[in-house]
């Protein structure tokens, strides 16, 4: 086996930052295959810049980036509304396109290619960008934005109501990506004489993705192994191509049956110890005080919404002040986790206003509910397992999540043993504390619980209740749920839902009086009202 | 020595390393009513999947009818009479309401009839008028009641519910405690973890108090708030009454 | 306007192998929630040991090849790969995706392996059928017609299948909730490899025809078997039927219409992932998609 050509060195040095390029929207929860198809935009766009236009050499490398960054910002708009597997699959339309159009039309060559591109050494340009992303990745992972990236994969829509803005974001990672790998391609371009389509064809994607799928997303180093491995073994088996690209594939295959998050789940497995720990919370400010509130904080007129055709709340207006607790009770399907979701964003009403604060937040999404101080807990808890509890906490708080302000509201909520615990390993009881921790470290006007009682003993729930019941001391608290006793004692005042209609809303002992109510949802007798 | 019924003897399972379940033993006759109170956490959705096939037992037995039976995986405890409704809503939300519940019969390999169909709506009439809404539109509540409406159509000689009565409105959950009882009054053994005492005094039968993995003395049903060891773990100290 | 209704007639003869490919990756997709993206490598393998196969042996050897090979190849992938994978992961979507390019790569390869990256040619007088008739001074290719009314007819007959039948419903149950399926009690190991073998029947069917029309074949001819299917499958909602066949037929016209343009094959790619892009910019789901049921609040 000889040394390793010049060829070879770039070819590695490009595979890697490829894979990174790939690696970091499998972050977000993509695959986006595109980044072969940038390396092709980008070496086409050097090739024609320097063979045709004769532009210089830095300023081609140049020109031939913005314009893959002008590409990418225009395909972020298209590719950031598609979601999951059919988001990998626009992106395997942009490769089939861009290598389509490349081979058909002439001035591109066709299916030759352009020659002639003049060529250089590319390696130190190479290895400086290769250095610049690793140490940028290794940044991420112990950033705050590494963690909001996290939790957009683990759980979107959890994610937009921890208010931050998945859509954007997503954009963002996909723009990066792909202007990163339009760099490369101009410098593809620049280390070998010629350009064809088939360097950046379905084949190659699907190569460089395996590359990608065996490092994972979710350590720093692993797409450098991972990706600089595989293109060594191809480059030293270029004269067994098959026999490599057999190796690869069924390498691909083992990783995703046993080890699904890929080399970075192990890496990071085996530093999380050290890693991540509680006391690596950063020392910031004092949270700033809540500001004054208004009289009454929440208002739906006229709220009504059905799914296919199903009414699920009908005409729903009432007003709720800034302190107390605020119960809905109803029937199943009499439309109260519909009418949480409007209050929350995550449900559009059809017809009707709703107003946080002042604002009509009618038909913005979850996101600006969230930074107008609505927060909400889930009737399932949803925190992530991968993270631990002080991270779940802390995810997308941004300025609040202080350390001392974690401590506090850990303190006030009573899970300061766990939070160096893993979620999964706890109690429903206490997971239902976490994400009310998590809601108020948010300094929310408004908390949106849903069915938070279900599933505890009588002496667990008989303890939220006193906790909920201190919560609504300094903001409004709107439970539903199913447990009377819990309502009666925490509640100041209670509304009704009966099939999508309001039927009741008073005080917890009057709609408990109410006909409708005792027959519809108490199974007491209407008679025994009277 | 072979005794009809269900018959589970210090058996231990779990996830990993651990050993969630520590040596339970249980014996539950047919058409016998059975509870399992106790704090979260303490193993019974763990003993669900286990009888139910999803996660086998490490050691200990589990006789059907004095045959063991704890090996084979879910669907032929299904075939066995054992049927399980998981915690959560557990339906196919991409199927259809009449299509949820034709499944739970289609899995023992046979066809739904008539009947079985009319005795579950007579139950949760709010399916009837949504069968063939899909599933997943249903709210959470709704969802529950199809889970266990699907249990139902299989036929089961054991149904095990794991809380069926989360996010169920209280008349519902007094629905759903006659619904057991007539059920067991049929012959069917009924299976239950719950939390909510009254869904459990309402089924009857025998309370059984787990804790840490182990399932500890039985008592009637009846007895569950007045039982001194029972009360102390599940209730605390009494809630005030509304 | 002759050649309009001659390349619109070939554009329906090119349906049916898209069809019969498509139904082949709905089939995998109703059952398991997996595109099978191998789908065209599988294609490419069992068409060159057909040829092989149609050398040595003659007829039997040919179709006992074509026939049986995908199904082998599909099950096994079913068996090896993604079955685990399916158990371990829950990103069932997108890794088992993953998982086929995987097996995409390793079956190419293997294929390159077997024919030195040669293209392969059946033999000069095997099954040469009759081609072509002529009405109204249309000429119109017999094959391609015969292929559209195969590919017609199964779609038809599973589209039933799935919608009506015991096992039609056990394979959406699959799809839409494995664990949950597995609890009720549904044999599901065995429904997903049912339901892989018929997709590799599918694929088998699709060698055969096809071959009879191209009459060689190629280690990479996996991606242009594969590609347009599969952007009907995604356009048509990942699922609904319906919407797949109107849109393979689209496809299939389409392409053939394009000749009328430009002479480059190149562009017949573009455009019809133009059209998929197109489709997801404006419907996130496709055509006749929706949301996955669960409500999320």
């Amino acid at each position: 086996m000889g040394a390793l050509t010049r060829a070879d060195v770039i070819t590695i040095l490009i595979d890697i930052l490829l894979t990174y390029s790939i690696s970091l929207t499998l972050r977000v929860g993509l695959l986006s295959i595109a980044p072969v198809a940038f390396q092709g935009i980008g070496a086409y766009a050097f090739a024609l810049l320097t063979v045709k236009a004769r532009f210089g050499i830095p300023l081609s490398v140049l020109l031939a980036t913005l314009v893959c960054l002008a590409v990418a910002i225009l395909l972020s708009f298209p590719l950031g509304r598609v979601r999951g597997l059919y988001a990998s699959i626009a992106t395997l339309a942009v490769v089939v396109i861009a290598t389509g159009l490349e081979s058909g039309f002439s001035f591109t060559g066709g299916s030759l290619g352009i020659a002639g591109v003049p060529a250089g050494d590319t390696r130190p340009a190479l290895a400086v960008v290769v250095v610049v992303v690793v140490a940028g990745w290794y940044w991420l992972d112990r950033s705050e934005l590494g963690r909001r990236l996290d939790a957009i994969r683990i759980d979107p829509s959890l994610s937009s109501t921890l208010s931050i803005n998945v859509g954007l974001t997503k954009s963002a990672v996909l723009v990066f990506s792909n202007t990163l790998a339009g760099l490369v391609g101009a410098l593809y371009a620049h280390s070998f004489f010629f350009v064809s389509p088939d360097s950046f064809n379905f084949f190659v994607a699907v190569q460089i993705s395996a590359f990608a799928i065996v490092a994972g997303a979710t350590h720093w180093a692993a797409p450098l192994i991972a990706g600089g491995v595989l293109a060594l073994l191809s480059a030293v088996g270029q004269n067994y191509a098959n026999y490599t690209s057999i190796a690869t594939g069924v390498l691909m295959v083992l990783v995703l049956v046993l080890w699904p998050a890929g080399l970075g789940g192990g890496l990071r497995r085996l530093t999380a110890r050290w890693r991540t720990s509680a006391r690596g919370l950063r020392r910031k400010g004092e949270a700033p005080v809540a500001a004054a509130v208004d009289e009454q904080v929440v208002v739906t007129r006229n709220v009504s919404k059905a799914f296919g055709g199903v009414h699920a709340v009908v005409d729903i207006g009432f007003a709720l002040p800034a302190r107390g607790v605020v119960g809905v009770i109803g029937p199943n399907g009499s439309g109260k986790s519909t009418l949480l979701g409007t209050i929350s964003g995550l449900v559009v009403p059809d017809t009707g206003t709703v107003m946080v604060a002042g604002r009509d937040l009618t038909g913005q999404d979850a996101r600006t509910y969230a930074e107008t101080g609505v927060a909400r807990t889930f009737q399932q808890p949803r925190l992530i397992q991968a993270m631990k509890v002080w991270e779940n906490l802390i995810v997308g708080a941004g300025e609040h999540a202080g350390a001392a302000a974690v401590r506090k509201v850990a303190e006030e909520v009573g899970i300061t043993d766990v939070l160096d615990a893993w979620p999964g390993e706890l109690p429903a009881s206490v997971t239902r504390r976490i994400e009310v921790a998590r809601a108020l470290l948010r300094q929310p006007k408004v908390l949106l619980m849903d069915e938070p009682a279900a599933g505890l003993t009588e002496a667990e729930a008989r303890a939220f209740a006193e906790l909920v019941t201190a919560i609504g001391r300094d903001r409004l608290v709107i439970l539903v749920e199913h447990n009377m006793n819990v309502i009666s004692a925490v509640a100041t005042r209670v509304i009704a839902l009966v099939e999508g209609r309001l039927v009741a809303d008073d005080r917890p002992e009057a709609v408990q009086a109410v006909p409708t109510v005792r027959t519809a949802y108490l199974g007491v007798p209407a008679e025994a009202a009277s | 020595m072979t005794a009809d019924g269900l018959v589970i003897d210090g058996l231990t399972a779990g996830y990993n390393r651990v050993d969630v379940l520590q040596g339970c033993t249980l014996s539950v006759a047919p058409g016998e009513a059975v509870s399992l109170v106790g704090p979260n956490g303490a193993g019974k959705s763990t003993l669900f999947r286990v009888i139910g096939g999803l996660l086998p037992v490490r050691s200990g037995s589990l006789l059907l009818d004095g045959h063991d039976v704890s090996g084979g995986g879910a669907h032929r405890r299904a075939r066995n009479g054992i049927v399980h409704v998981p915690e959560g809503r557990c339906v196919f939300g991409d199927l259809d309401v009449a299509e949820n519940l034709e499944l739970g019969s289609i899995a023992l390999g046979y066809d739904l009839r008539r009947g079985d169909l009319d005795r579950v709506f007579e139950l949760f009439p709010v399916l009837a008028a949504k069968r063939s809404q899909a599933a997943g539109t249903l709210s959470g509540g709704e969802q529950r009641m199809l889970a266990i409406a699907r249990g139902l159509v299989g036929r089961p000689r054991f149904l095990l519910l794991d809380e069926p009565s989360l996010g169920l409105a209280p008349l519902l959950v007094q629905q759903l405690g006659e619904a057991c009882r007539s059920l067991s009054a049929d012959g069917i053994s009924v299976i239950l973890a719950e939390q909510n005492l009254g869904l459990v005094e309402r089924l009857g039968g025998t309370a059984y108090l787990m804790t840490w993995g182990r399932i500890g003395r039985g008592a009637p049903a009846s007895a569950v708030r007045t039982d001194d060891e029972i009360a102390e773990a599940v209730l605390g100290t009494q809630l005030t009454e509304s | 306007m002759g050649t309009f209704i001659e390349q619109v007639v070939n554009g329906l003869g090119l349906t049916g192998p898209i069809l019969l490919v498509a139904m082949s990756l709905l089939t995998a997709l109703a059952a398991t929630r997996v595109l099978n993206v191998a789908v065209g490598a599988a294609y490419a393998l069992s068409a060159i040991l057909a040829i092989r196969a149609a050398a040595a042996w003659g007829i039997a050897g040919f179709l006992l090849t074509a026939l049986v090979l995908p199904i082998i190849l599909l099950v096994a992938m079913e068996l090896v790969a993604l079955r685990w994978q399916r158990l371990r992961s829950d990103d069932v979507e997108i890794g088992g995706f993953a998982a086929t390019l995987g097996v995409s790569i390793v079956l190419t390869a293997v294929a390159a392996l077997l024919t030195q990256s040669q293209p392969v040619e059946l033999p000069s007088e095997f099954l040469r059928v009759q081609q072509h008739v002529t009405i109204g001074g249309v000429t119109i290719q017999l094959l391609p017609i015969v292929v559209l009314v195969v590919a017609v007819v199964i779609t038809v007959v599973w589209a039933w299948v799935l919608r009506h039948t015991r096992s039609g419903k056990q394979y959406r149950a699959l799809a839409s909730d494995h664990e949950l399926a597995t609890t009720i009690g549904i044999r599901t190991g065995n429904v997903a490899v049912t339901a892989w073998a018929i997709s590799g029947l599918f694929v088998g069917i699709a060698t055969v025809l096809l071959l009879l029309q191209t009459r060689s074949s190629s280690a990479d001819a996996g991606s242009d078997v594969l590609l347009t299917p599969f952007a009907a499958v995604i356009a048509g909602g990942m699922g609904n039927i319906r919407a797949t066949v109107l849109v393979s037929f689209f496809f299939g016209i389409a392409e053939s219409l394009l000749v009328l343009v430009t002479s480059s094959a190149a562009f017949q790619q573009v455009l019809v992932f133009a059209v998929l892009f197109g489709v997801l910019a404006i419907r996130p789901d496709g055509l006749g998609g929706r949301r996955r049921g669960t409500r999320a609040y």
